[in-house]
């Protein structure tokens, strides 16, 4: 596609006359507890004489910007959207009692202050159900907005550090040798992984069709195919791999891939009651050591019942 | 001292912007400030990460940026060489680390800020990349912003994924054979380069309507090998061609206060154009001259491909052999899908998402076979497979979820799913099949007639599933919290394949299948305690119990229990420790299923002074995959109709003397890592480390050929780096990596996959 930055596509005009509005200031919403009397504002210029060096920091974010909003009371609200009206706190001679302090919140109600703008888009509409929120790890456990190490979402530290701080087990998953190059930044946890929350378990997206995230960068597994190797779309891929790092080559869970088939393909008295997959007759300990030799297109094929061809 | 007064007052006599309207020098300046963008931009990106093993960007050349005409700019470049020493395996250490000598374009960075977010045509710019001149994995991301605008990223990635770790899908051709032939590679090895573009541009996103534009192709191509069993099973040369292409247009509607509608329309196209043709590996001579290849297993005990092989040095002429094979097909997906979401908060103390998806996948693929050679199981000498194939995956999703904070302390949340999907899939086939001629047809017997089969082949797969999660989150005070909930799921899986008796009144095929049903109930539970702001206990459980399965290896029980907890006693010292089990079940009788996955990890990280810190981490896992199983292992021949430890047989014409055993894997892993990063002077940054990770554990053994293979290795990977500021923005830095992957069993009939490797690279960055 070919975007011609600076020359807005004709069809979007009229969105933008309506967007472009003086009334869109009112995006910037103010929770119920500030106050809406600009008298109570002093401004960040204000602020920033006492904190310069958090304010300077602040600079280069993308909620300085929020500074230039028109109609928001008073002017250059941005240290005020987030930690309340100043001038109780400039005439009490910089009583922390008198402004919000972050450290001092509970992690609900510091969680609370930033939805309170960042509460538009799918990336953040799941988070008070999410499972970072359930523990109590809120929106300051992972974002600063004075003390970022990346620029891009205002970390405290970039990933995956930032996560293998609490997903110890992680850290260790992603240095086997058969792994997703999370280390080598290849592959980033986000990549796969909801962060802010989601409506699947684990927290994990899903592709574009509503299908296993898997399939946003593995498209040849993903199908249709007229036969289906059924527990790839039931059960999900981690039925036989391990997606994080395993010792075991393709990240399956053991290191023998006939196991693994004959865990399920094995022919018993009463076997699942569906259907193949009946147990194979060959001869495990002379012939046909790997069964995907033959059955090389395990995850799904078009063109063959048994998965010989793709 | 605190200043009182009005602002105005208090920065009387700062300093002031520059009005707009440039004079020349500013407008000059401007100029240089383009063309310095534009020249990072265009060649190369490069990602300041420092995850990359052996080419971390260091901390000792700090950025601090300068102020160039409106922007502030930070800058930094690091060009280096690598040499790279190899011993042992080298396809293991192109396997695991496939970093090779030569130079390279390590690290760059670039961002520009608006210093008055009044820029002409961006307030923000950041480029980042890394990996450039040759390492496996390349990154590069470019974005872009300006304020109220628009906000465009752009993301690049390039994988080189070499596969070959020799033991997956091997014959294990045994010593015993005449002829020896041992595999020393995998028959699926891969070198495929995978290169992905994520591109996303957001209009006007502070306004009432924001529109969201998106573009992704994937594109996977590279040689790789495959393998087919028809008679022997030969190694084919598999040239991937995979590629995608995503087409994403969104709008979000603002007009109520608190609330969004956003509308998605996705259009995917999905291309396999993967062919495949004959390797000529195993190839030996007929006694005519004419060569033949004998496939991967040549195992003469086993009659593989034939027994003998060879007659008076000749490919004996009634083996299993392939002279061509080809397979071709045009794989085309079309995936258009579409997302109706609605998010608000317009209700006080009501947070509420709703969402619905509709996608719609149609897949068709001609497809075209041929073979040449012999099957000695039906005297077939040539044979040919082609016709389309088509099949859908109808997908219909709704999700809802809602958290109502019923007071300040507890919380009621609900979050449901539902998601109907399926695959109805057919395959129109024309099969030809040319037996050889003559009482006993070798691969030297002329071609024969010429059979002709049409068949229509239709099969169908579906599920239907929901699940709900409701919560009750009660937060005692910031010290204490505990959640308590139910998850119910329902899964109804269908599959179906069409009668091979057609129906008498339509003369159709009749779908004839089998239907599944699962209900999962699961408690699940979670408590977290903050004594004091500097520690973090977390605790969750949750026990999943299901009414039926849908594999043998599905769990009816399930267990999950997960204890977190992190602890900063001073500012420079981080504790935390895990621990994560994982439990489940299927304990019908002929099934035994049991597989856990238990984890213990802790890591410190201490940074007492800025010339000192040291981290360390360790972790270990138990996992365990057992199941009741049944298989062959031996030539003996027992009556049709035997059952055997509840194993029956099979028929006639196979080995049926089934073995019933309880098959294990069980699997520790001990995984170490500390780091010791001195200063020993304000210019000179130094760092030692050692990581290690240690595998044993024990499997059934199905082939005594087999090797433990990865279940019993070390794999050591100590490092080092040394940066110098030789002068202000200039540094000189050295990374030394080794890594010994060493496993402890047998080799087995293959190559043996032990490695060590050297990696120095040198480097020299600028920053400022």
């Amino acid at each position: 596609m070919h975007f011609r930055i600076g020359k807005l596509p004709f069809l979007f005009v009229p969105f933008l006359l309506i967007a472009a509005s003086p009334v869109q200031a009112r995006n910037v919403e103010q929770t119920a507890s500030q106050s809406k009397d600009s008298g109570q504002y002093v401004g960040s210029e204000t602020c920033k004489g006492c904190h310069e060096d958090i304010y300077k920091a602040m600079e280069r974010t993308s909620h300085y910007k929020m500074g230039f909003q028109p109609g928001a009371p008073g002017k250059g609200v941005n240290c005020e959207a987030c930690h309340g009206p100043g001038k109780a706190h400039v005439e009490g001679g910089g009583d922390k009692s008198k402004i919000i302090v972050f450290q001092n919140l509970s992690m609900a109600d510091a969680n609370k202050r930033c939805l309170s703008c960042h509460t538009y888009g799918n990336e953040h509409a799941n988070f008070t159900r999410s499972a970072h929120a359930s523990n109590d790890i809120g929106c300051i456990s992972c974002h600063s907005p004075h003390h970022a190490k990346t620029e891009k979402a205002l970390l405290v530290e970039k990933q995956p550090q930032l996560c293998y701080q609490c997903h110890t087990e992680v850290k260790a998953e992603f240095s086997r040798p058969y792994r997703h190059r999370v280390n080598q930044g290849l592959v980033q946890c986000t990549d796969c992984h909801n962060e802010h929350g989601g409506f699947l378990p684990r927290q994990l997206r899903t592709s574009v069709a509503q299908d296993q995230v898997c399939f946003k960068c593995h498209t040849e597994k993903k199908g249709p195919f007229v036969y289906e190797h059924l527990p790839v779309e039931t059960e999900g891929c981690t039925s036989c791999h391990t997606p994080h790092g395993s010792t075991n080559p393709r990240l399956l869970r053991v290191s023998q891939v006939n196991l693994l088939c004959l865990q399920c393909h094995t022919l018993a008295m009463s076997n699942v009651p569906s259907q193949p997959p009946i147990g194979p007759a060959h001869n495990q300990a002379q012939k046909y050591q790997a069964c995907t030799m033959c059955h090389a297109f395990i995850h799904g094929s078009n063109f063959s019942e048994v998965f010989f061809k793709p | 001292m605190i200043r009182r007064g009005r602002p105005a007052d208090i920065f009387a006599g700062a300093p002031v912007r520059p009005a707009r309207g440039l004079d020349r020098k500013e407008w000059f300046m401007r100029k240089r400030l383009w063309l310095l963008a534009a020249l990072l931009l265009a060649p190369s990106w490069a990602l300041a990460q420092t995850g990359a093993t052996g080419t971390p960007a260091t901390d000792a050349a700090a950025a601090e940026g300068k102020d160039l005409s409106d922007y502030h700019v930070e800058q930094s470049i690091e060009l280096g060489y690598r040499f790279s020493e190899v011993n042992g395996s080298g396809s293991m250490f192109d396997t695991f680390i496939n970093q090779h000598a030569g130079p390279r374009f390590l690290d760059q960075t670039l961002s520009m800020h608006s210093l008055n977010n009044d820029g002409v045509l961006f307030d923000d710019l950041n480029v980042s990349s890394f990996g450039w001149g040759g390492d496996p994995e390349n990154v590069g991301r470019i974005g872009v912003s300006k304020n109220k605008w628009y906000d465009f990223s752009f993301l690049f990635r390039r994988d080189q994924n070499f596969f070959d770790y020799d033991l997956l899908a091997n014959p294990l051709n045994p010593p015993t054979s005449d002829p020896n032939l041992p595999v020393g590679f995998s028959p699926h090895e891969m070198q495929i380069r995978r290169r992905m573009y994520d591109t996303g541009l957001t209009l006007m996103p502070q306004s009432k309507v924001t529109v969201r534009l998106g573009y992704t192709r994937n594109r996977s191509e590279g040689p790789s090998f495959s393998s087919f069993h028809e008679g022997t099973d030969p190694l084919l040369d598999q040239a991937w061609n995979v590629t995608q292409n995503d087409y994403h247009f969104g709008v979000d509607f603002k007009m109520l206060s608190k609330t969004t509608l956003s509308y998605d329309q996705f259009l995917e196209y999905d291309r396999n154009d993967t062919d495949y043709a004959l390797n000529p590996f195993n190839v030996f001579l007929l006694p005519d001259g004419t060569p033949v290849s004998l496939g991967l297993p040549i195992n003469s005990d086993a009659a593989q491909p034939c027994t003998p092989v060879f007659r008076n040095g000749f490919v004996n002429t009634r083996c299993n052999g392939y002279f061509a094979y080809t397979r071709n097909q045009r794989v085309r997906t079309t995936t258009p899908t579409e997302s109706l979401s609605l998010q608000s908060t317009y209700l006080k103390r009501v947070n509420l998402v709703a969402r619905g998806t509709y996608s719609s996948a149609d897949m068709n693929s001609p497809y075209a076979e041929f073979f040449d050679g012999l099957v000695t199981r039906t005297n077939e000498r040539q044979f040919t497979f082609s016709g389309p194939a088509s099949a859908r995956r109808i997908a219909a999703t709704a999700d809802f979820g809602v958290t109502v904070e019923l007071t300040s302390k507890i919380n009621l949340s609900d979050n449901f799913r539902y998601d109907n999907w399926h695959m109805p899939g057919t395959w129109n086939s024309l099969a030809t099949a040319t037996v050889g001629t003559g009482a006993r047809v070798t691969l030297l017997s002329p071609l024969g007639p010429t059979e002709t089969t049409m068949a229509f082949i239709g099969n169908f797969l579906g599920q239907k599933s929901f699940f709900n999660l409701m919560q009750v989150e009660y937060l005692a005070s910031k010290h204490f919290g505990v959640n308590v909930g139910f998850r119910f799921r329902h899964r109804r899986v269908f599959k179906a394949e069409p009668e091979t008796v057609p129906d008498p009144e339509s003369g159709l095929p009749e779908f004839e299948g089998d239907t599944i049903s699962v209900n999962e109930y699961a408690p699940v539970v979670g408590v977290w305690f903050r004594p004091t702001s500097s520690l973090r206990i977390n605790l969750e459980a949750e026990a999943t119990s299901a009414d039926n399965f849908i594999t043998r290896i599905s769990p009816r029980q399930r267990q999950n229990y997960r204890a977190r907890t992190s602890y900063r006693p001073v500012r420079w010292a981080n504790l935390a420790g895990s621990l994560n089990i994982w439990e489940s079940r299927n304990g019908e009788s002929d099934t035994q299923f049991k597989q856990h996955y238990r984890n213990l990890g802790f890591v410190a990280s201490l940074l007492p002074k800025e010339r000192v810190g040291f981290d360390v981490s360790y972790n270990y896992t138990n996992a365990l995959q057992q199941a009741l199983i049944c298989f062959n292992f031996s030539d003996t021949v027992i009556p049709v109709g035997t059952v055997v430890d509840g194993c029956p047989t099979f028929n006639a014409d196979e080995n049926n003397n089934p073995d019933h055993i309880l098959s294990t894997y069980v699997n520790h892993t001990h995984y170490f890592m500390a780091n010791l990063m001195v200063k020993p002077v304000k210019q000179v940054t130094a760092k030692v480390g050692y990581g290690l990770t240690s595998v044993n554990g024990t499997t059934t053994l199905l082939n005594p050929l087999q090797p433990l293979g990865p279940l019993d290795f070390t794999y050591h990977q100590p490092l080092a780096e040394l940066s110098y500021d030789v002068a202000k923005y200039w540094s000189l830095n050295a990374y030394w990596n080794y890594d010994q992957y060493n496993e402890g069993s047998f080799v087995g009939p293959t190559s043996p996959r032990y490695f060590h490797d050297n990696r120095t690279t040198l480097s020299v960055k600028y920053a400022f």
